[in-house]
């Protein structure tokens, strides 16, 4: 058997698990020969402290480290629900922002077109003209309004005698 | 409970030949002295059982270290937590050598005792199994390699990896 051998057949040795060539070698080889010897005293030690009872620092050591475990998860857990939080509220305000710095903007613009009279009126904070650039806020607003008047007047582009709903504003506008 | 069978040992008496070797075992599985004491005497209340019904393993020794190791598991499985809140802070000296260590164990110095049970401890639960059977229970590769489940070739890893963390204790 070339080289040293490896601890696995030291400790077959030990248990008398080796085979012969292990077995030889350890007989002849002076550095494996020493190695086995180191491990059967360190095992003896091992041993003998293994069947003694648990010592009970050992148990708070255990504690000790699964504590070392737990903690660093619930903190973590602590920090992505804070930061969780913290992200919530800040896009909120962030939302309630732009549409706190929009909202005048895209009512005044619209109003603008379409009362030109309005525009001040309209207006609370900021004065603006219809002259203004309008933003692509302003103008989904402004086609949000036309649509929403356009289905106000519903009623004009059917059929009205069987709808209760529509046929009193029918009467009442065709009534001098 | 119903008359044992007229075969094999008597209960009394597999008691006293096989108790401090089951409770032996339960520490070095669990590493706390009162609850290997309860598991062992729940694994002698289920042998009473088994005896009870007239049943009778192949091997008693065998059977209780198998049933031993089971308990383990699902006791450790189960009440970790409780465990690490009945932790104490107390170092008591006379919990080490016990009283059938011999005079050299007398001389292994505290922080060393102290190392190897913590190096114990940091064993994985299979590393564990595979040293104490193999090592302190002195069962062959093939017997433990049957009983865990495992390949002989997996034991030995287990095992070589086992006694080199423990061997770590000592230096």
């Amino acid at each position: 058997m070339g080289g040293c051998l490896k601890e696995q057949d030291l400790i077959e040795l030990l248990l008398n698990e080796a085979s012969a060539p292990v077995q030889n070698h350890v007989k002849a080889c002076l550095p494996c020969s020493r190695r086995y010897r180191k491990l059967a005293g360190d095992m003896k030690v091992i041993s003998a402290v293994l069947r003694g009872r648990p010592p009970k620092a050992a148990e708070r050591s255990r504690s000790w480290s699964r504590l070392a475990v737990v903690a660093p998860v619930c903190a973590s857990a602590l920090f992505l629900f804070m930061a969780g939080m913290w992200i919530g509220e800040s896009l909120q305000m962030r939302g309630g922002e732009k549409l706190a710095r929009h909202l005048p903007q895209a009512t005044a613009q619209p109003v603008a077109r379409v009362m030109p009279g309005e525009t001040m009126l309209a207006s609370s904070s900021e004065s603006l003209s219809a002259s203004d650039p309008i933003t692509p806020v302003a103008l989904s607003y402004v086609n949000f309004l036309e649509d929403t008047f356009s289905q106000d007047d519903s009623c004009a582009s059917r059929d009205n005698s069987f709808d209760p709903a529509c046929s009193s504003s029918w009467f009442s506008g065709e009534t001098p | 409970m119903s008359k044992p069978p007229s075969f094999g040992p008597d209960y009394q008496k597999l008691y006293q030949e096989h108790h401090g070797r089951i409770l032996r075992l339960c520490r070095i599985l669990l590493s706390n002295p009162e609850e290997a004491e309860d598991v062992a005497q729940e694994v002698f209340v289920k042998a009473l059982d088994y005896w009870g019904n007239n049943s009778m393993p192949e091997s008693w020794p065998r059977w209780l270290t198998t049933v031993a190791i089971n308990t383990c598991r699902d006791r450790r499985r189960s009440s970790w937590w409780k465990r690490w809140l009945k932790s104490t802070d107390d170092f008591d000296e006379r919990e080490y050598p016990d009283e059938h260590a011999a005079v050299e164990h007398q001389v292994i110095r505290r922080e060393q005792y102290e190392r190897i049970w913590q190096r114990l401890r940091k064993l994985s639960r299979r590393q564990q199994e595979v040293f104490a059977l193999r090592y302190i229970e002195g069962w062959s590769t093939q017997e433990v390699s049957e009983a865990l489940g495992l390949t002989p070739g997996s034991v030995k890893r287990h095992l070589t990896r086992a006694i080199d963390n423990l061997r770590k204790g000592l230096a």
